[in-house]
């Protein structure tokens, strides 16, 4: 079940995207649930309240509680930087706050419906990848995360330290062997002693990376390059 | 005196060094210290144990640890090394048979033929330099007019000429004959020093020129600004009667005529040449600069941008890439008769910019060692644009990414920002 949020304080466009989305739902036949906020201050009241989404299309320019602060709130109150949002804007011209937030994409007035589905087909295809669970073994009990929590690990000695969003974990592991299992959700090695999750990468620069939490790792000389070429096949893929 | 052709020895050694390695980024004090080192031990060495065998290892030993000053692959010091021995080795051989062909008795360091020979030698081994370094030159896209480069092969040329003269003329007091040979010297020396500033005065005869077309940029960007804002006070002047057409319109049921009306009012915003509003002078002013072309030469333009209103790159260097890439793009897909048409994307994400651009074309692309040249007639002078656009692509350290099949060329580009 894909859940998507619409939040805009005009009822018509919010009626317009949910639309294209039922339209959508019935050419991919896959099972989406719509639910539409014609305020910031719903939609973070249903964020206090526990309630998750796949995927949020957020008005920029509203009047109470704006884009740009139903975002942050998402990102920096609840850590989740897991959650695709993407901003619709009447003008082209965005805020660098807006960044920050880490938005999946821009839809601008007046909306076009391919551009909807498309970035629904991206939200769902990038949540696809993220849909798994991490084993390890501690303590000779097995236990299991969602690939989705992870940050990154860093490989200390013979033990594994597991950064996750909730906190922190370790065990007893090989670099490599964490690696097999996390690559297929785009995990990367950065270092010697660094496997990070690409998505939860806020920032990247030619020689360190800088993830969600704020932290800064870096980026070994010698696979500089291999990075750089990996971010350009990701994200020519996104671009086409 | 041999102090003196010794000094011009370090700085063939320099120019060589120049050849294979690249010294942007080093410590200038370590580097001109080991030059420094190296050529005390040279003259020691040779002074005080001439023997070829402990000469050519100390040189082999030198050169490499004067390498070490630049940053390099293991492969490329060893190539570099190698091949400045062997050119070293060759051109004082060659010169050395060429004399002992003339029947001339040398090689005996006390003699005064000596100098002669070692002038001579590195001589040549200058012109030989010179003429690999024009060879570098060429392939880094820096084009200095021929002409010049043949004036400044030309001297050390005739100065080889005249050194094998003096040595021919066995009635000179030895003092002259080593004042003129001086004298020589230093001339090669200045005219060196000349073909650098050339070269410099050159790179920045194309920087100025960049400059020159991104102010272009800049002020069609403020006419744009300003037709449009007259534009828009026009509209919402009558927008109270657009509201009462669009209203009417649409009661009476023809809201395909509504939609249409409202395209034309759009349009007519678009004809001003504001297709792009991103909040960055610099790209809006490229872009509509750049659109506009393209608009007008019947190319059918679609673009996808999302950049935030203030991106730390310089505008400089925005306008090299996008201009550039975007000329490209454009006098390509302008080469077919229909089907013309051009894919813009700008995304900025994670702290790196990425930028795809894409194009219609008919298929030719004009390829030399690898390295894209340019279909464009003038292909000496545009040849450059792809160049500049990778020397901004290395000093971002980032990367620019060239796929195409028979109907599509595209090229994509990332690069990190510094925030």
């Amino acid at each position: 079940m894909f859940k998507i949020a619409i939040c805009d304080d005009e009822q018509a466009i919010c009626s317009y995207i949910e639309d294209i989305i039922l339209e959508y739902q019935r050419e991919i036949h896959v099972d989406i649930e719509v639910e539409v906020f014609y305020s910031g201050k719903d939609l973070c009241r249903a964020i206090d309240h526990q309630q998750r989404f796949d995927l949020i299309f957020l008005d920029i320019e509203m009047n109470l509680l704006n884009g740009i602060e139903v975002g942050k709130k998402i990102r920096e109150e609840l850590d989740d930087y897991i959650t695709k949002i993407v901003f619709v804007s009447g003008t082209d011209t965005y805020y660098r706050q807006l960044f920050e937030v880490q938005p999946l994409n821009f839809v601008s007035k007046p909306i076009q419906p391919y551009k909807i589905k498309e970035n629904i087909r991206l939200a769902m295809k990038l949540s696809d990848q993220l849909d798994g669970l991490f084993r390890y073994k501690k303590k000779h009990e097995n236990y299991q995360i969602d690939v989705k929590h992870i940050l990154y690990f860093e490989s200390i000695g013979r033990q594994i330290r597991m950064v996750t969003v909730e906190g922190e974990g370790q065990f007893y592991g090989k670099l490599e062997e964490v690696l097999a299992q996390v690559a297929k959700y785009q995990f990367i090695q950065i270092h010697k002693s660094y496997v990070v999750s690409y998505n939860q990468i806020t920032q990247f620069k030619y020689e360190a990376v800088i993830l969600s939490n704020g932290e800064s790792l870096p980026i070994s000389q010698s696979r500089r390059k291999d990075i750089r070429n990996f971010q350009m096949k990701y994200e020519k893929e996104r671009l086409s | 005196m041999y102090f003196l052709v010794s000094i011009l020895f370090i700085y063939n050694l320099y120019k060589l060094m120049m050849l294979f390695f690249d010294n942007t980024r080093i410590n200038r004090k370590k580097e001109i210290v080991s030059y420094v080192i190296y050529f005390f031990v040279n003259v020691f060495i040779s002074t005080y144990f001439p023997m070829p065998i402990l000469l050519v290892t100390s040189s082999i030993i030198g050169f490499t640890l004067i390498s070490l000053n630049y940053k390099a692959s293991l492969k490329k010091r060893i190539l570099a090394i190698c091949f400045i021995v062997l050119l070293s080795a060759c051109v004082e051989t060659v010169t050395v048979q060429l004399i002992s062909g003339l029947k001339l008795q040398l090689f005996r360091r006390d003699q005064p033929e000596f100098n002669y020979m070692f002038s001579l030698v590195q001589l040549i081994l200058y012109s030989v330099t010179i003429i690999l370094g024009k060879f570098k030159n060429i392939k880094k896209g820096e084009q200095v007019s021929p002409l010049y480069w043949f004036f400044i092969t030309f001297i050390p040329l005739i100065s080889l000429y005249i050194i094998l003269l003096l040595m021919y003329i066995k009635d000179i007091p030895v003092f002259l004959a080593n004042m003129a040979i001086i004298g020589i010297m230093v001339v090669n020396v200045l005219t060196f020093y000349l073909y650098d500033r050339v070269s410099v005065m050159h790179i920045e005869r194309t920087e100025k020129l960049l400059l020159e077309q991104q102010n272009k940029y800049y002020d069609e960007q403020f006419k744009i600004m300003n037709s449009s804002i007259k534009a828009t006070r026009a509209i919402r002047h009558d927008l109270n009667n657009h509201i009462a057409i669009v209203s009417s319109l649409i009661e009476q049921g023809t809201s395909q005529e509504a939609l249409q009306y409202l395209k034309d009012i759009k349009g007519s915003y678009n004809r001003n040449g504001n297709y792009v509003q991103t909040g960055n002078i610099a790209i809006d002013s490229v872009l509509n600069f750049k659109l506009q072309e393209a608009d007008g030469q019947n190319v059918d333009v679609s673009f996808d941008i999302s950049i935030p209103d203030t991106v730390e790159i310089p505008a400089f260097d925005i306008v090299t890439v996008l201009g550039n890439l975007l000329d490209n793009a454009l006098d390509a897909t302008c080469k077919l008769e229909d089907n013309r048409k051009i894919d813009l994307q700008m995304k900025y994400d994670k702290g790196r910019f990425l930028f795809k651009i894409e194009n219609t074309y008919n298929g030719q692309v004009l390829k030399q060692d690898g390295i894209i040249l340019t279909t464009k007639h003038n292909s000496s002078n545009h040849g450059i644009g792809l160049e500049n656009v990778r020397k901004i692509v290395d000093k971002y350290e980032g990367m620019m990414d060239i796929e195409h099949d028979e109907n599509k060329f595209s090229v994509t580009f990332l690069c990190y920002t510094n925030d």
